[in-house]
Formats: structure tokens, C-alpha cells, sequence
């Protein structure tokens, strides 16, 4: 009964709401039509649509997933301080953490169905009815982690919310919240073996490729976590205690510092070495033969991540909140190239007969990508909108003002 | 071969290793476990192409030369072979016809055993020099084989790839690439 | 085997004037009611339906046809009659769909003599007409690399070159397909296990059971496959009417495809196109079980050489200096 009287509560909070968030909610729902109506062409006219092509057989959408993998796994980050150490101003919103994961999920798994020739074979995955290739390949290893992953964080949330809106205890789920935290650098690593496990493509082929996936994914993901914070914090007047910000920062830094250490230790080997594997390297950051269109972005990413690390490292630099967000912008772009077509782009140029295709993204691509990051904006606000109340009613949250402890 | 075909290496790679036991030892694929061969090995017979019915002036004994005396030595020939003076490229360039033709018998060539042998036999006068690309085209190693795998086989003789008198195999005009990959809906 | 109502007229894909592939692709969804249930179409078809419904492009039960190694003679032969029924209403051409079994003691595998191969890109188009490759978008399954001589070097490799005559003085000429490996990456990777390697060492896929995630096209590291952006188109006249289920068949849009030796003819005794094409003699192709089939005696006599073969492949397709 309960749970209904929930769900109407919850449908009542999501349509009450200002201006501004009547506006976003309609502007999302534009780009999801743009982005539905790119999809349908590319499923009338085949992937064509799309400038992959078989020299360069993933592109945008596999690089969106890639980084949408980071900021899922980025959960843990919150979930760690929040119930390993207890440390309270981060236990509070711990459950946005989660949210997060879950949306981000979502659009992983959109990115990944958007990138198929045939959606409607799908089904040849599933366990008995199809025939997944499982535990041989990697990709239905991806597959399980996912959903493994969005289950456990979905039900946490949800039970959590449960929990609170009736004012009770939710420790009972402490051993499925702890399991998130290790199955969340599962799906990264998982993730990052995808890659890594393809003898064909030496750019991705190189152990230190799940290290760094893990040190850009505990960048990113973070990084946004900060922004959505201080968003929740301003639009539902509620105090998220400006040390959990800080401390997130710091983490962000040591990631920030542990990626670039990676970045420099395969740059080393590349440069010094000069064997035929420097191709894709050369490729991102100098171009090759006459071929540079990633150049100038693996540039921009480089100065980007490098500025925010200054940021970051710097006590007085990271507590001023101006300067916090700009670091957290700057981090989300550099490792969104650096993660995003900067991984996959690169692995397929040269190809593994030495041809090179210039991939960019087509406006196909780009505009089912603004789909999908629409639709997972979009499950975000709804469910925030809804579960937020819910918390505060609870005294989850000491609302603004308040000393927080 | 049983190795090869259960092999772990998958398992290893999804870090499963342990799990399955990591069956020692198999983990090496044998790079030459052929599979046993078949019961019963199919007999191959091998019908080297006959070359004889191509050639547009066949037999030259009685379409012109049962009209001229042969000449033995070197000379700037007119008439029907004029094109052979410019053509021959092949060995000596101080060749001349009765090395491979014979004089005796217009219609056969002669092997250096002073035996006379058909022009479909040609692959026996060319071994005379070629004797390492003779014994890779009998092995069919050299050369083109057509027909079926599995027996029955047809092989292309010699003078059916070479120009004997300038056996350089000839230039080719090349069928057109592949497309390039465009960006955009254009394919 | 009846038409599902799947007119060529219903089918979007098939608006293309001369689609040369999605034989199968008809029916609108409304029409799943009344195909024949079967085993495949009770399991899948709830799911697939959402699927093909999200898709638009329900059409045609081949959403429901179950994996290769599963298919009965029955469904064989209910499968092929269906794709030439389908075929001959699309393309006014009747073809023959086949499988071909493997022989018991036979693995095949190629050579090819680099010192012969002059470049001329014959083994290219007679693949093509073989096996029924588009022209629109031009791809080929055998890429020739045209290399500096004195060079292996890919990465200054062309496949593009265009002269009046080949060999070109100072280049050598290097022509790749699949490998047809003995431990190929690319079948590991599939996630719906939709390409694997047959007991003669054919690498297929089975076009009804991919998915089109290319990441096979990720892992093969000789660009040993296609997979169709496009709609591939063939010119009726153009189709070679003897078709193997899993090899030369008409493919779909949003499938891989690749060279299977010409499964097709080769399980048949036949040679590959590609070597009946070749002017030059240099492709060999038999059974590695026979010991002296051409490949074993050049294995035994030549020089070999193995493309990447660091990476553990096994391929079973040699080069070799006659
Ligand atoms: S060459 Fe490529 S496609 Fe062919 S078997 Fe090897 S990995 Fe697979
Ligand atoms: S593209 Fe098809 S054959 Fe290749 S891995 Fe994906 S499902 Fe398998």
C-alpha cells in the first residue's frame, strides 16, 4: 500500500515545480525528440548514418559509453568516505552518488543499443532464449556487470528511500551497499578489458589501460558529482556540508595526479621506444601523415587536466568554490576527450592494415548523443525531484543555515 | 590437438583461470597439428592443360613450312615471324629458333636430350634450364592449378603463363580499388 | 513457405530500387500473429517484438530464426526455401541456397607466392562477383597493399592505387583477407556467438544471429571484415545464384560479413574464386590434413611467412618466395 501511496506522492513532486524547472524539463524533452528522430533515420538508413566506418568501426556513441562507465563506477568514491569511514557530511548525500550511478548507467546501456546494426537481435543475448557468448567474451561479461550494477544501485536507492520515507533504519543493506563499492570498480575494469583484451589493437592492448581507466573515471565522475551538488544544494535549499565538496575535491586530485603520472608513463614509453606502436599516439598528439583532427582536442584536454590538477592541488585554490567549479569543468571536458574519442578513436587509427580514416562524429551521431544525455538528465531531475522531499522530510538533511552537526 | 581445440586461453583472459583449472601445459597451440588425414586420401589426378589446340598456326609443318627449307643459322626473319625479331627476350640473345624448335619435325620441340616432345610437353624443354621451377610446378608450388582441391586437378604448363620467346610475365592493366570511406551518408 | 505478407513494397529497407540484400526482411510486426509458431518465435518473440517494434523494421521472421548450429534439415530447408522465395520477389533472380558440410579430415588453408603476385586486383573482383559484394558501397574482402620494395610496412601501405599497368618498378604488392586463424581473436569477442570457427577452419558468421556490434571488426587485426553501414546493393544481374547459408548469400544492412574461402565451392572440391582468378599462379589453396595437398608440400619446401604472427593468431593463410 505504502509503496503506491509513495508512487503518487512521487508523481505529485514531479509535476509540481518553478519556471526554470518546467523550462529544463521541456528543453530536455526537445533534444530527446532531436534525438529520436535522428535514431529512427539511422534505423531506416543503416548505420551509414553514422561516420563509422570499418576502418574506424566505434565511434562516438562507444566513446560516450566509455565515459559514462567512469562516472558510474565514480559512485564509490562517495559511498567509501560516506560508510567505510562514516564521515557524515558525505553519508547525507551518499544516495545522490547513487542516483547517479544509475542514470549514468542508463545511458550506457542506450549508447551501446544505439551502436548495434540489429537492436531488434538483441534478444540473442539473453540467457536460454539466445546464445551469449559468456564467459568468453568480454562484452557479455560488460553486459552482466551493467545490470549488475544498475540493480544493485537502483534497489539501494530505492530501498533507502523506502526506508527513510517511513522513518526507518536501512542498515540492513550495508553488505549490498559495500558490495557496490567493488563491483563499481568491476564494471570499470570489465569495461576497460574490453579494450584491453584485443591483441589487434596495440594503441589499447597495454596493461596500464584499466589502471588509467580507473584514475580518469575517479576524475570525471567526482568531478561532476560536485556540480550536481551544488546544484541539488541551491535548487532544493538544502546545506550539503561544504567539506564533503572539499574532501571530494581532494580525492579528485590524487586521481587528477595518478591519471597524468599514467598518461606521462605510456607517453614515455611510446616516445623513447619509436616502435610502429607510436602510430595512434602520434596520431593523437601530433598527427600522422598529414591526418590530425584529434590534435588540437587531445591538446585542449591535456591543458585542461593539467590546470585543474594546479587547482586541485592547492588547499587555498580548491576551498574557494569559484575556482572548485571551474577545476570540476575543466576535468569533465579534458577526461571526456581523453576517455571519450580520444580511447576508442585512436585504437582504430591506423587501422590494422596501416589505413587511416578520419573519423568525426556526424550529426546523426551527435544529435542521438544529445538524446541520450537528455534522457539521462532527465531521469536524474525526476528522480532527484522526487526523493529529495522525501529526505528532507525525514531530517536527512539539515536545511540551509543549520550547523551540521 | 586436443589442446588446441579445448584451449583455456579465453578463460585466462576473463581470469578465470584458476577457476577452470588452467589446464597446464595446453595453454601452447601446437602451430603444426595438422589434422589426421582423411581415411581414404582422395587419388589426384593431375591433367596438365593441353596447349597444342590453342595455338592459331598449329601444325606449322603442313600450314607453311612443308612449302620452305629450314635454315639453321641466324638470320632477320621475314614474312610471318618479322615480330619475333624485336620480341625475343629470352636467354642468349644469339638464340635462334632450333635451339627449342626442331628442325627435323617443324610441329615438335627438342629437349636436351635430342628428344622430340610435343608443344603441350613444353614444361619438359623449359626444365632443361629451369630445373628449380620445374620441380616446384610439378609439386605445384609454381604455377597455376585449377580444377578441385580434392583430386582432380588441372595445371596451367608453362607456356600458358610465359611467352616462351619473352617469358617475363606481362604487365597488367589493374582492376579498379576499393572505395575509400566518405564521411557522411555518401557511400 | 508462405509469404508473411511481406511484400517488398512493405518493407522500408527494400524501397532501395535493387537492394541486393535483406532478402528477408518483410512483415510488419502486426502480421507476427499468424506466422506458424515455432519453437524460436514462442521463446524470442516477446522480447524480439519490443525490439523489432522500437526498430521500425520488423520486418521479416528472420528476427526469429534460431542460430545456425541449432537449425534442423527441417528448418533448413523451410529457411532457405523461404530466403530464395524472397529473393526471386525482390530480385527476379532464383537463387539456390546450400550449407555445405565439412569434410571429416580436412582443414583448409592458403598460400600465396608474394614473388609472383603482381598486384592486379583480378582475385578482388572475381571474390566480389563470387560472392555477391556490393558495388555500392565499394568494398572488397581482399585488400592488396601496394608497399615500397625492400619494405612490410603497413602503415605506408596502399590499397588504393590506381595505375596503367602493375607491377609498378620499385613496388611489391601484398595482398590480405582473413586469415581464417586457428585461434581467431574475432571469434572469441562475439558476444551471441553469431562467428566461430567450423571443424575445416572456416571462420563464418551466421547473418541471421549478429547483432552488428562490430567488435569483431575490433579484434581481427588483418581486416578480415565487413560489416554493411549501407544497405549493399548488387545488381540483379550481378548475383551469383549459387549461395551458401553462411557464406555468399545476400546479406542484410547492420551485419558483418567476411571471405570464407568460398565455403560455398571449396566444401564442394572446388577452388576458392579469388585463385581461379588469379593470372599469375600465385594462390595455392588445399588440405592441411592431406600431405600432399599444395599447401602441406609448400609448408615443407618454402620459406613461410606469417602476417603479425607475434600476436598468436595461427593464421592459416601463408605467404611464401616461390
Ligand atoms: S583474419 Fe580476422 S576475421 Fe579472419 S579469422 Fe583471423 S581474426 Fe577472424
Ligand atoms: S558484429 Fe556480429 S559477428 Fe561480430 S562480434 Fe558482433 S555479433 Fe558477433
Amino acid at each position: 500500500m505504502s509503496v503506491f501511496s509513495g508512487l503518487g506522492t512521487a508523481a505529485k513532486e514531479i509535476v509540481r515545480g518553478g519556471r526554470i524547472y518546467y523550462a529544463w524539463v521541456a528543453l530536455l524533452l526537445v533534444f530527446i525528440s532531436l534525438g529520436l528522430v535522428a535514431y529512427v533515420g539511422q534505423l531506416r538508413n543503416g548505420l551509414g548514418m553514422t561516420n563509422m566506418r570499418n576502418q574506424v568501426a566505434w565511434g562516438f556513441y562507444i566513446s560516450n559509453f566509455t565515459f559514462l562507465v567512469g562516472v558510474a563506477a565514480a559512485a564509490v568514491l562517495l559511498v567509501i568516505p560516506a560508510y567505510v569511514y562514516n564521515f557524515k557530511p558525505i553519508k547525507e548525500i551518499a544516495f545522490l552518488g547513487e542516483l547517479m550511478a544509475v542514470t549514468a548507467i542508463v545511458m550506457c546501456i542506450l549508447f551501446v543499443a544505439v551502436d548495434v546494426g540489429g537492436p531488434a537481435n538483441l534478444w540473442h543475448l539473453i540467457p536460454f532464449i539466445g546464445r551469449p557468448n559468456f564467459p568468453v567474451s568480454l562484452l557479455t561479461w560488460d553486459i552482466v556487470v551493467l545490470n549488475g550494477y544498475l540493480g544493485i544501485n537502483g534497489f539501494i536507492f530505492f530501498y533507502v528511500l523506502y526506508k527513510v520515507s517511513r522513518g526507518q533504519k536501512y542498515s540492513r543493506i550495508l553488505p549490498l551497499i559495500l558490495l557496490s563499492i567493488p563491483w563499481a570498480v568491476g564494471i570499470h575494469t570489465v569495461t576497460a578489458f574490453l579494450y584491453n583484451g584485443l591483441v589487434a589493437r596495440p594503441f589499447w592492448n597495454a596493461a596500464i589501460l584499466a589502471p588509467r581507466f580507473l584514475a580518469s573515471a575517479f576524475c570525471s565522475g567526482p568531478a561532476l558529482m560536485i556540480l550536481v551538488l551544488q546544484l541539488v544544494r541551491r535548487q532544493f535549499r538544502i546545506d550539503i556540508d561544504g567539506r564533503a565538496l572539499t574532501k571530494i575535491a581532494e580525492l579528485v586530485a590524487y586521481a587528477l595526479a595518478f591519471n597524468l603520472f599514467l598518461l606521462g608513463a605510456e607517453a614515455f614509453k611510446e616516445f623513447y621506444g619509436q616502435s610502429e606502436h607510436i602510430a595512434p599516439m602520434k596520431y593523437l598528439y601530433l598527427g600522422l601523415h598529414g591526418h590530425h583532427a584529434l590534435v588540437p582536442f587531445m591538446w585542449t584536454a591535456l591543458t585542461l587536466n593539467v590546470t585543474a590538477l594546479m587547482l586541485f592541488l592547492v588547499p587555498r585554490f580548491r576551498n574557494n568554490v569559484k575556482l572548485l567549479n571551474v577545476g570540476c569543468v575543466f576535468i569533465l571536458c579534458g577526461v571526456y576527450i581523453e576517455k571519450g574519442l580520444g580511447l576508442v578513436v585512436p585504437g582504430f587509427t591506423p587501422d590494422a592494415l596501416g589505413e587511416i580514416y578520419e573519423y568525426v562524429p556526424s550529426v546523426t551521431e551527435l544529435a542521438v548523443s544529445l538524446g541520450i544525455w537528455s534522457s539521462g538528465a532527465l531521469c536524474f531531475t525526476l528522480l532527484a525531484k522526487f526523493s529529495i522531499p522525501v529526505f528532507i522530510k525525514a531530517k536527512q538533511f539539515t536545511l540551509l543555515g543549520e550547523p551540521s552537526e | 590437438m586436443s589442446c588446441k581445440k579445448t584451449s583455456p586461453t579465453w578463460a585466462v583472459a576473463a581470469g578465470l583461470a584458476w577457476a577452470l583449472g588452467a589446464a597446464p601445459g595446453c595453454d601452447e597451440h601446437d602451430r603444426h597439428a595438422f589434422p589426421a588425414p582423411p581415411a581414404s586420401v582422395a587419388a589426384e589426378t593431375v591433367t596438365v592443360e593441353p596447349r597444342t589446340q590453342l595455338l592459331p598456326t598449329f601444325p606449322c609443318s603442313s600450314r607453311c613450312h612443308s612449302a620452305r627449307e629450314s635454315q639453321p643459322d641466324k638470320r632477320l626473319l621475314t614474312e610471318f615471324h618479322t615480330f619475333r625479331n624485336t620480341e625475343f627476350h629470352h636467354g642468349d640473345p644469339a638464340g635462334w629458333c632450333y635451339q627449342c624448335h626442331s628442325q627435323k619435325n617443324i610441329d615438335r620441340l627438342v629437349i636436351a636430350s635430342g628428344e622430340l616432345v610435343t608443344f603441350d610437353e613444353a614444361y619438359l624443354l623449359c626444365g632443361g634450364c629451369h630445373g628449380d621451377k620445374l620441380r616446384d610446378w610439378r609439386l605445384a608450388v609454381h604455377g597455376k592449378t585449377m580444377g578441385h582441391w580434392t583430386g582432380n586437378k588441372i595445371r596451367r604448363s608453362c607456356t600458358g603463363c610465359h611467352n616462351p620467346h619473352n617469358p617475363t610475365f606481362p604487365h597488367l592493366v589493374p582492376e579498379a580499388p576499393p572505395v575509400r570511406p566518405e564521411h557522411g551518408e555518401r557511400m | 513457405m508462405k509469404n508473411d505478407g511481406c511484400t517488398p513494397r512493405a518493407c522500408p529497407s527494400s524501397e532501395a530500387p535493387v537492394a541486393g540484400a535483406t532478402a528477408e526482411r518483410g512483415a510488419p510486426l502486426l502480421q507476427l500473429g499468424r506466422r506458424p509458431p515455432d519453437r524460436r518465435a514462442i521463446l524470442g518473440a516477446s522480447v524480439a517484438a519490443v525490439a523489432a517494434a522500437a526498430t521500425g523494421s520488423g520486418c521479416g521472421n528472420h528476427r526469429f530464426d534460431a542460430h545456425y548450429k541449432e537449425l534442423t534439415d527441417e528448418d533448413k530447408r523451410r529457411i532457405f526455401e523461404r530466403i530464395e522465395a524472397e529473393t526471386r520477389a525482390r530480385t527476379g533472380v532464383d537463387v539456390k541456397i546450400s550449407a555445405p558440410q565439412p569434410m571429416d579430415g580436412v582443414e583448409f588453408a592458403y598460400a600465396l607466392d608474394l614473388s609472383l603476385c603482381n598486384g592486379n586486383r583480378r582475385c578482388a573482383e572475381a571474390c566480389a562477383r563470387e560472392n555477391n559484394l556490393p558495388d555500392v558501397p565499394k568494398f572488397r574482402y581482399i585488400q592488396v597493399l601496394e608497399m615500397d620494395r625492400g619494405t612490410l610496412d603497413f602503415e605506408n601501405a596502399n590499397a588504393y592505387y590506381e595505375h596503367d599497368e602493375v607491377p609498378v618498378p620499385g613496388k611489391v604488392y601484398l595482398p590480405v583477407q582473413c586469415q581464417h586463424c586457428a585461434n581467431p581473436p574475432c571469434v572469441k569477442v562475439c558476444p551471441v556467438t553469431a562467428t566461430w570457427r567450423e571443424p575445416d577452419g572456416l571462420v563464418v558468421v551466421d547473418y541471421n544471429w549478429c547483432i552488428g556490434c562490430r567488435y569483431c571488426i575490433a579484434a581481427c587485426p588483418y581486416f578480415g571484415r565487413r560489416f554493411n553501414f549501407h544497405e549493399p546493393t548488387v545488381r540483379p544481374r550481378d548475383i551469383n545464384p549459387d549461395q551458401g547459408y553462411i557464406s555468399n548469400r545476400l546479406r542484410p544492412v547492420g551485419v558483418v560479413e567476411k571471405c570464407t574461402f568460398c565455403l560455398q565451392r571449396t566444401r564442394v572440391g572446388r577452388y576458392p574464386a579469388c585463385l581461379e582468378a588469379c593470372p599469375t599462379g600465385a594462390r595455392k589453396f588445399g588440405n592441411l590434413g592431406d600431405p600432399n595437398g599444395e599447401v602441406r608440400i609448400m609448408l615443407e619446401r618454402k620459406r613461410v611467412y606469417v602476417l603479425k604472427e607475434e600476436l598468436g593468431t595461427l593464421p592459416r593463410f601463408y605467404y611464401f618466395y616461390g
